[in-house]
């Protein structure tokens, strides 16, 4: 089942878990947020874009960035307090 | 009579509702006393059934339609008997706590009698220009309670008979710094209910009362049972979503949970802020009404907006006394900003569901822009008379967000307002003390994507012929934090920004045939004249003396990026760099494109060497 772009839920060996779209590459089980599986970097606001607050960059938030572990691709961007742990965009499988 | 009334007669009337409606629109806009009405359609027109339940709601600004309901209900309930209702009535109400998301959008109701039998309601919303308070505008950004707020008027019958009741269109008016303007907007209010009331007339005489009776029990069953059959269509499941409420300096967070499950759709707010000291705390009326925008584009795309069919299938889970369920006597005047943002923020749950689906995948969409600058002037106008400027113009075109087929639109405004618009500069310059230098779309501001968020714009102005010292202030969102947030690994849209550039010559150089083109030029001169640029934060109390030398500046947010940016086409990177709309810089180090040296050819094999290098820096 699809996710979204780039990441789907397979079943192997009975085990439902989430996988690359594009490398295949598989994150681990569907019941983990795959943010927590993916490789991840924060960075300061202002990573959003070149005009995201041209002048402040605030403690009190970060831009934090998910990639899939095999290939490189962005699949998810948070820009959020940074006490805040990761939320769930992609469906949360029961 | 339901069943018996047949599908034709059906098709025909529930189609005249639509157009009651619409028409109803027409009359308040062709006939509105303020810039904020006639230009930038701050207003919405609706028809609530007996019960007060939503029938038909216009392409104005969704959120409004939510606010009939309540306030219908509140005079079934309490005023029945005393003052009673009666045919040609009219109510006002902008009372946060019993319909309406902040007082600035007064909302009419008004009862339609056939025969001596409740048929329908009349209602009509008009976001007023200035309804009094310690603010101009009503804005009252840092008040500590409502009573530091303009009056919150409970529903009050200031119609009968359908002729506007001097006394009480004076109480209304008494506290406004723009008295005359809503003495117009009232007037402007009877002409779409009388507009109302003839054609429904003209319609019950032709087909009869009983066949119009059962045209709206069926519109509503209808709408109910189309959108429990789309949430049938999509996965069942549970989404999150957080954004951020401004209150300058602090941010306060809302969190939203959309569970999917069956044909029920339950938003909980469980984690959201506590209400705050200011003006962005938000009554359920508000929490409800920022459901309803991002709900109908994105759901309801075929299905009519008949919310009280709708709404069936909505549960809300908000605490009371948090932010999305704040409770008296917490203040209200912004809590607009916070309906706007709560909009985006479901956006972007909706999104993530539609990504979901094989079926409608291609719909995901990131979030839009922010408020791109909701700038306020007051004075005295070229014509002697009193103003108070409050200007969508500059909040309605920002960019949308991406969709998961295709960019957002540049200067889109809002998809929770279809018709509300960029308004016409000419039109705003003829009635204000103002002198626009340009308007154009803003390289870097649409979040960038396989599928890139819509571009904001950039303005400035200065005064002209102003009768007396402008006094600026302002208010708005997305300016600490970018509202439009993206999905599937897109960026968001840029943050907006305010300025005021002081110690300026630019009418001067105007007058010498000197044109300034962007935000960039206007520094370059700046610096050569010696210019400071004053930041003004989110939501700025009245910046008094604004000098004809002082420029204002305005650069609104851009929309949500969709999917990683590595991953867009390079033909599109190059056309944005070709359109402004990205640059050279953003080009190469976000979107991995490389061009020929002095030329806008796309170097391929350079370009895929550079996003390789940027996909092994990631893996680092």
């Amino acid at each position: 089942m699809r996710l979204n772009e780039y990441l789907e839920i397979k079943v192997q060996d009975g085990q439902k878990l989430t996988g690359c779209i594009k490398c295949g590459h598989i994150f681990g089980p569907a019941s983990e947020n795959p943010k927590k599986l993916a490789k991840m970097k924060k960075f300061p606001m202002k990573r959003s874009g070149p005009w995201c607050n041209p002048w402040e960059n605030r403690d009190d938030m970060e831009h934090r960035e998910f990639y899939c572990p095999g290939c490189g691709r962005m699949f998810a961007v948070e820009v959020i307090h940074p006490d805040e742990p990761f939320y769930w965009e992609t469906n949360k499988i029961e | 009579m339901e069943n018996n009334l047949d599908p034709i007669t059906y098709e025909v009337l529930r189609h005249r509702m639509w157009q009651i409606n619409d028409e109803m629109g027409s009359a308040l806009i062709n006939t509105a006393g303020s810039e904020q009405i006639y230009e930038s359609k701050d207003l919405q027109v609706m028809i609530q059934n007996a019960e007060g339940e939503g029938l038909a709601v216009a392409e104005y600004i969704i959120a409004h339609c939510m606010m009939p309901e309540p306030i219908i209900k509140h005079v079934l309930t309490n005023f029945s008997e005393n003052p009673g209702i009666n045919d040609g009535d009219v109510f006002l109400c902008n009372d946060t706590y019993i319909g309406v998301v902040h007082p600035q959008d007064a909302v009419m109701v008004s009862p339609f009698f056939w025969e001596g039998e409740l048929i329908c309601w009349f209602a009509n919303m008009i976001h007023e220009d200035d309804v009094g308070g310690p603010m101009m505008g009503s804005w009252c950004f840092n008040a500590v309670d409502f009573f530091e707020d303009p009056p919150y008027f409970p529903p009050f019958k200031i119609a009968e008979k359908g002729e506007l009741k001097k006394d009480m269109l004076a109480v209304w008016m008494n506290n406004s710094r723009t008295p005359q303007v809503l003495d117009h907007n009232a007037r402007s209010r009877m002409a779409a209910i009388h507009a109302g009331r003839r054609r429904m007339t003209e319609t019950i005489e032709k087909y009869g009362v009983e066949a119009v009776k059962a045209t709206m029990v069926k519109m509503k069953d209808s709408a109910e049972k189309m959108f429990k059959d789309r949430l049938l269509e999509l996965p069942d499941g549970t989404w999150e979503n957080i954004g951020y409420i401004e209150h300058t300096p602090d941010i306060y967070p809302i969190k939203v949970k959309m569970t999917k499950k069956a044909d029920k759709l339950t938003f909980d707010f469980t984690g959201t802020s506590k209400t705050i000291v200011g003006g962005r705390n938000m009554s359920i009326h508000g929490t409800n009404a920022g459901i309803a925008m991002a709900l109908l584009p994105a759901l309801c795309f075929d299905i009519p907006w008949t919310v009280g069919g709708i709404w069936k299938s909505i549960e809300v889970i908000a605490e009371p006394g948090t932010l999305v369920n704040a409770l008296p006597p917490s203040p209200t005047t912004e809590a607009i900003c916070t309906t706007w943002q709560l909009a985006n923020i479901i956006t972007g749950c909706i999104g993530g569901m539609l990504a979901n689906s094989e079926k409608f995948k291609h719909r995901a969409n990131a979030g839009w822009c922010g408020l791109g600058g909701g700038a306020m002037w007051m004075g005295v106008n070229q014509f002697g008379m009193p103003f108070v400027g409050v200007h969508s113009v500059n909040a309605e075109n920002g960019g949308g967000g991406a969709y998961a087929s295709k960019d957002g639109v540049n200067t889109a405004g809002y998809v929770m307002a279809a018709a509300p618009c960029c308004g016409n500069i000419e039109r705003y310059e003829a009635m204000q003390p103002l002198l626009y230098l340009f308007w154009k779309e803003t390289a870097d501001s649409g979040g960038p994507g396989k599928f890139r968020g819509g571009a904001g714009p950039e303005t400035a102005y200065i005064q002209h012929d102003a009768q007396s010292p402008l006094l600026h202030q302002g208010s708005g969102w997305g300016l600490h934090n970018p509202q439009a947030t993206g999905i599937g690994g897109g960026y968001a849209g840029s943050t907006m920004r305010q300025f005021i550039m002081k110690d300026m010559n630019v009418a001067e150089l105007m007058a010498k045939g000197k044109a300034f083109r962007s935000f960039k030029e206007l520094k370059e001169e700046a610096e050569r004249v010696g210019g400071t640029l004053e930041v003004l934060q989110v939501t700025h109390n009245l910046v008094p003396m604004w000098n004809p030398t002082d420029v204002g500046i305005h650069v609104g947010s851009g929309g949500g990026g969709y999917g990683d940016p590595l991953d867009r086409d390079t033909w599109r990177v190059k056309q944005d760099v070709m359109d402004d709309l990205v640059s050279p810089e953003c080009a190469r180090d976000i979107y991995g494109v490389v061009f020929k040296s002095d030329s806008f050819e796309v170097d391929e094999a350079g370009t895929q060497s550079n996003r390789d290098r940027i996909r092994a820096e990631r893996l680092k």
